[in-house]
């Protein structure tokens, strides 16, 4: 994107986010209209290839290990799985593939060699791959572009202040270098964040400072409220109003203003009338399917009669860039560095030694048992 | 597996022409196996109540069945066995686990003292072939390449009662019987160890 950037202030954007709601909501939907066509919105499905089993410690997290959640586990899925839900996804409006897996990053291997068949093969069904796999190097990177991968998701998750309440385990500057890796493979960036984990709304404003000082800017920023799942750090986290989602839609979609705001996780506590609202303020997309990873979502049929109501049509693949070809090279790694060179700032933080305590004695109460 | 155990029949038959006396038995051993286990990268480890996610369950006994052979020499005896041995172990990282089979075979070669008639002083190296080894879990998949052989220590104490012998003995590892460990896409950097004490029942043919 080479249009002119503006340089945010935090105080800018803070300023920004508490303005009048519906001033603020205006103001989104003009820009919105200058930058998008604001009757379509794209239907992304999210697949998660890989659940449960992390090593990180991410408070808001089912799938890390060391917190004790309901969570169904799986291993790698199979490649022909992974077409079979891209061919269901699609038939149902779908134009976006984003396959995640819960790993701390990317290792040389089989696995990945078989991520890079599943990015090749979601590809060749005409649809936009994107991927969320953890951390990722240049070369790795570069890989996944070759398989054919148009977008690889990072996120920052929230402010770097508030990242440290957060997770111990890695460090905010390993994810901006990540977002990094992807950019020089050519791969478009999505990276985006949570609201609700306790943040104030200055955590909210730095994050979209922080983004908006990438160059160029992502070509999509999710924005996920907050889903307290039992046994995670997190569990009692209230849950946030409508009214933060919209305002946080709102502005990241002017600081943003040719991103496209991807409304993720949270919908289902969402009312039609606020989702209604988000698509005003400049959400350019939503996820489709049972379930975001782990935890639930609605129905793509209510989704659709939502469309229906509100005149919306899902976005076709490929609306935003172009499909990206596929270079036979990316069967190959093209660099001995296996070491891994990801930080592990590993400070202590209260409510994740607490939720992995409770986690062990649930275990040891369950074996006993 | 049959070169194993005829050419430990060959060394037993050849190293009887030059003892004073020969006997070989049965015996069977019940042991109390603890397999250590060490994350060498510190992936567990992060400073926030994780540091022990790795974690080895033991059966709380394994068997093992065999043969042995004593021959007595310049005073001492040299004791070596072939040792069938299968042990189950349930592997942990968190919420993952998975049950680890394997089977393989033991070869300690004891060299003792007898004293006092009946009493027995003994020690030697034991070496372990791997037969078998099978990991089962129950979502994530869970991995470790077990080494096809390893080398401990066993020493003990151990009385003889006409053609019955029993013996208490402890084996420890001097090697990590795997250094790498992958559990749900995650690799670890591993030192196992098996570490157990054995009571061992033997009736000399």
């Amino acid at each position: 994107m080479t249009d002119k950037r503006k340089n945010w202030t935090k105080e800018e954007v803070f300023e920004l986010y508490n303005k009048p709601l519906l001033q603020l909501v205006f103001e989104a939907a003009k820009v919105h209209r200058e930058n998008h066509d604001p009757q379509e919105v794209q239907v992304s499905t999210l697949l998660s290839i890989k659940t449960g089993g992390c090593p990180e410690d991410c408070g808001y997290c089912p799938q890390a290990a060391r917190y004790h959640t309901d969570i169904e586990k799986n291993d790698l899925m199979s490649v022909q799985t992974v077409k079979a839900q891209a061919l269901r996804a699609k038939s149902s409006g779908s134009s976006r593939v984003c396959m995640g897996a819960a790993w701390r990053n990317v290792k040389e291997g089989a696995d990945f060699d078989q991520v890079l068949e599943m990015v090749r093969t979601v590809r060749d069904l005409d649809m936009e791959v994107c991927c969320t796999l953890g951390m990722l190097t240049q070369d790795q990177a570069r890989r996944l572009s070759d398989a054919g991968l148009y977008a690889y998701n990072h996120n920052l998750d929230t402010s770097e202040e508030h990242y440290k309440k957060v997770i111990s385990t890695r460090g905010y500057e390993d994810r901006i270098e990540t977002i990094g890796n992807a950019r020089k493979a050519g791969l478009t960036v999505c990276s985006g964040g949570i609201i609700g984990m306790g943040e104030t709304p200055e955590d909210r404003a730095a994050m979209l400072v922080t983004l908006s000082c990438l160059n160029p800017y992502p070509e999509s920023v999710p924005i996920n409220a907050l889903v307290a799942v039992e046994g995670t750090p997190m569990e009692d986290q209230e849950q946030i109003p409508i009214w933060d989602m919209v305002r946080m839609v709102a502005t990241t979609r002017i600081v943003l203003p040719k991103t496209t705001v991807r409304l993720s996780a949270g919908r289902t506590q969402m009312s039609d009338e606020g989702q209604a609202l988000c698509f005003m303020s400049g959400a350019g997309s939503i996820f489709a399917g049972d379930k975001l990873l782990t935890t639930p979502n609605p129905d793509i049929n209510k989704d659709m009669e939502l469309f229906n109501i509100l005149g919306l049509t899902p976005q076709k693949a490929y609306k935003k860039g172009d499909k990206p070809e596929v270079n036979e090279n990316y069967k190959n790694s093209c660099t001995n560095d296996k070491n891994e060179k990801w930080s592990r700032p590993a400070h202590t933080i209260e409510a994740n030694v607490k939720a992995t305590i409770s986690a062990k004695e649930k275990r040891k109460l369950n074996h006993k048992l | 597996m049959k070169k194993i155990i005829l050419s430990l029949w060959v060394v037993g038959s050849s190293m009887c022409l030059s003892a004073q006396s020969f006997d070989w038995g049965a015996k069977v051993n019940v042991g109390s196996p603890n397999v250590s286990v060490e994350d060498i990268t510190n992936l567990s480890n992060s400073g926030n109540g994780g540091g022990d996610l790795l974690e080895i369950n033991d059966a709380s006994l394994n068997w093992q069945l065999g043969l042995f052979a004593r021959l007595k020499l310049l005073g001492f005896y040299i004791q070596p066995e072939a040792m069938f041995s299968y042990t189950n172990s349930e592997l942990k990282y968190g919420n993952e686990s998975g049950d680890v089979k394997i089977t393989k075979l033991d070869i300690p070669v004891m060299i003792g003292k007898r004293f006092l008639r009946v009493f027995r002083v003994n020690a030697g190296p034991v070496f372990s072939i791997k037969l078998n080894q099978s990991i089962k879990s129950t979502a994530n998949e869970i991995s470790s390449n077990y080494k096809n052989t390893t080398v401990g220590l066993q020493y003990g104490i151990g009385i003889d009662v006409s053609k019955i012998s029993i013996d208490l003995r402890v084996e420890k590892g001097l090697q990590s019987i795997s250094n790498d460990l992958k559990i749900a896409g995650e690799t670890f950097a591993t030192d196992q160890r098996l570490n157990q004490v054995m009571l061992a029942l033997g009736y000399r043919f």
